[in-house]
């Protein structure tokens, strides 16, 4: 889509520059760096640029892709330094107007100018330093702080991610914006919802210019191969830094975005102001207390990424005078991602950042589609540096952190704010053999306690679903059983009242009786439907007038009843019930010895034979069986609950 | 469910066998404890004499009217 729609001539050197679009401002020219504003037949030289640092990127000037179903052309590239390295934004125009897309640490925010929305004035930005002109961090809140919320109109819910300041190192092709190098810019980054964002630029004077957009994927531009350039941070070049401190060799894998560095040889630490600077201690020779258990510089493959370990932090909150440490590994992907590999009480977790869009001080925050609690917060401060960064690190640099943990899918939303300044991470629980596969030569320490995400387990809810699944078979299985029991009355009898003394046995045989089912039991049931105020002990025999075999069996009927201050009672039973089994089939008869016990009782009796009669006691002894193992699960469950939130506040 | 039961592969398999031996002893007859093996007695005997004791079931049947 290369399109010319004037030829103008450069207002230093006369070389023609051509102009791609109606609405270009500014533009450079590419034969002598001229910077040129661009009047009606002409251009008008107002000063030089330098070439921009090279950093890696997925775009260059004339690059071609498509947004959201509009093509766009990358016309202009803007380096800016916001005094934590260079970065890059493109202007890319469209047909229905300029885009701009902001490279920094892998993300790609793309953003385009609206109009019609008020936004708060620039009362409410901090008070700039008189001599470098950086912000204040402000005190009260009376002006702006990361973490704030913007009203931008209604309904609208935004967050200040950041506010800073930054400089125009230099740029190249064309601008829809007049600019020079040098421009100081003054921005107000906000984030809301899953990804959106939008800076309200104070530059220029006047109400704040806002520009709204989102964070995108690299597929989401489309972006042409044949006109992007070749994108692969695998490719990033390290390099050699002598420390000035001890002549030591440092080697920077990261030599692209580096900002810090910490030397591995004497502590000391070194800076510098941008990629394009060279580096300068900033602190001498210190002794490292800690040290990384997994060497800079390693490479390991973790979650489907390659990553390698450029620095090593140690960090800590100190909460009533114990202090909390933990350590944290800066590790950059093959695509150029960063992440972190965070250790505490040799639990891991690995981290990326996420749009900081929930910073309300609620006590549950929803991030990656996970409802968390709060675990911890605290004033962390930066005890170590050892490796690289891309951010000037400093030790004894202090933010506020708050953790949120989602225990069930083992995530935890970690909020860093500082006044002007807020991010989030989304962490994942990672095993230490996870660690260890993927950085062998790794020395993990040992693992302390319960994690705060580290998966419990023991699954009380799962238990409890199996349990119920256990339950629902075990009592279908109870009805199929007694529906299919053939429950058979196979006889009845009734034997008349013999008169009868105390320790006196009278004995009845039963009509033969025949019992079809083969191998099932028998329920005995011996009633004394007159017995008041007596003891009937049966003496039973189970006869099989087949083979001779005999199973005897023993029950009692007792009953009493009377009339006690006026109130009627009655105690015992006047049924005795046995269960013999299992028996085979076959003709059978009763012989039944009854006896009273302390006093004479002679009453009539019946007796009664089911065959193959169901048992609820095997049913009550499974559930008995299967019903401690989930209690158990949920006191086990518990207690590492409990030993996991102990360490939070 | 099928999450659940990967999560508790030994409970389920616990509850299981818990459920066959269910099966197995509602569907063999079988009634808990006693003897199972019944005694061969002679015929003339057992018109003659109770087998059993009589002290036994006073004690597994206690009297409460005494």
């Amino acid at each position: 889509m290369k399109v010319t729609v004037a030829v103008l001539s450069c207002g230093n050197c006369g070389a023609d520059v051509p102009i791609s679009s109606p609405g270009t401002v500014t533009v450079t020219c590419s034969h002598c760096g001229s910077l040129c504003l661009r009047k009606d037949v002409d251009l008008e030289a107002i000063g030089q640029v330098a070439l921009p640092t090279p950093l890696l990127s997925r775009f260059e000037l004339g690059s071609e892709g498509r947004f959201e179903d509009r093509p766009f052309v990358v016309r202009g590239q803007i380096q800016l330094d916001h005094g934590t390295g260079l970065w890059n934004e493109w202007v890319a125009e469209t047909d229905e107007g300029w885009l701009w897309i902001a490279e920094a640490q892998g993300e790609l925010h793309v953003y385009e100018e609206v109009t019609g929305v008020r936004a708060p004035g620039r009362e409410n930005l901090p008070d700039a330093d008189p001599d470098s002109g950086a912000f204040i961090p402000p005190r009260g809140n009376e002006r702006w702080a990361a973490g704030d919320r913007v009203d931008l109109g209604p309904g609208d819910d935004w967050t200040i991610r950041e506010i800073g300041r930054g400089t125009v190192v230099t740029f190249r092709g064309e601008l829809p914006v007049r600019m020079k190098p040098g421009d100081r810019t003054t921005y107000v980054d906000l984030v809301r919802g899953a990804g959106e964002v939008a800076t309200l630029d104070f530059t220029r004077p006047g109400d704040a210019e806002v520009l709204l957009g989102r964070f995108v994927g690299t597929d989401e531009l489309h972006l042409d191969p044949g006109t992007a350039p070749d994108y692969e941070p695998a490719r990033i070049r390290s390099e050699e830094v002598r420390c000035p401190n001890c002549g030591g060799t440092i080697e920077v894998q990261d030599a692209e975005r580096a900002i810090s560095l910490g030397c591995q040889h004497c502590g000391s630490l070194l800076q510098r102001e941008n990629q394009a600077a060279a580096y300068a201690a900033v602190r001498g020779e210190e002794r490292m207390k800690a040290r990384p258990s997994i060497p800079i510089g390693a490479v390991g493959d973790m979650g489907g990424e390659e990553l390698t370990v450029l620095g090593f932090l140690e960090r800590s909150v100190t909460s009533d005078g114990i202090r909390y440490p933990w350590r944290e590994y800066l590790t950059r992907s093959a695509e150029g991602r960063y992440r972190w590999l965070i250790e505490s009480d040799g639990h891991w977790t690995l981290a990326h950042p996420v749009p900081a869009t929930k910073l309300r001080k609620g006590k549950k925050v929803d991030v990656g589609g996970g409802r968390t609690r709060s675990f911890s917060s605290g004033e962390a401060v930066v005890d170590e540096v050892l490796g690289e960064f891309y951010w000037k690190v400093r030790v004894g640099e202090r933010v506020h952190t708050r953790d949120f943990v989602d225990t069930a899918l083992g995530r935890m939303a970690s909020f860093e704010s500082s006044p002007l300044e807020a991010s989030a991470s989304l962490a994942r629980h990672v095993e230490p053999g996870e660690v260890e596969d993927a950085f062998p030569t790794a020395k993990l320490p040992r693992r302390v306690g319960v994690g705060p995400v580290q998966p419990n387990p023991h699954s009380p809810r799962s238990t409890w679903k199996v349990f119920a699944l256990l339950f629902v078979l075990l009592t279908g299985s109870c009805v199929a059983t007694r529906v299919g029991a053939a429950n058979e009355v196979v006889h009845q009898s009734s034997f008349d009242a013999v008169a009868s003394a105390p320790d006196t046995e009278e004995v009845d045989f039963s009509e033969p009786f025949e019992i079809r089912a083969d191998g099932k039991n028998v329920r005995i049931t011996l009633r004394a439907p007159t017995l008041d105020g007596g003891y009937l002990a049966f003496l039973g025999a189970l006869i099989n007038e087949d083979t001779g075999e005999v199973r005897d069996f023993q029950s009692a009927a007792q009953y009493y009843s009377g009339v006690s201050g006026g109130e009627r009672w009655s105690e015992g039973n006047r049924r005795g019930r046995v269960l013999i089994g299992p028996i085979p089939s076959g003709r059978y008869r009763l012989r039944i010895a009854t006896r009273p016990y302390d006093r004479a009782v002679s009453v009539p009796y019946q007796v009664e034979v089911k065959s193959d009669v169901p048992r609820s006691l095997w049913f009550v002894l499974a559930l008995i069986a299967l019903l401690p193992f989930p209690f158990i699960v949920a006191a086990r469950a518990g207690a590492f609950e409990a030993r996991r939130w102990a360490n939070s506040d | 469910m099928f999450r659940a039961i990967k999560r508790s592969p030994r409970y389920f398999g616990f509850g299981a066998v818990v459920i066959v031996l269910f099966l197995v002893l509602q569907t063999s007859g079988r009634a808990s404890g006693g003897k199972t093996r019944p005694e061969r007695i002679d015929t003339k005997q057992i018109r003659s004499a109770s087998p059993g004791s009589w002290t036994y079931v006073y004690w597994a049947y206690g009297s409460r009217g005494k």
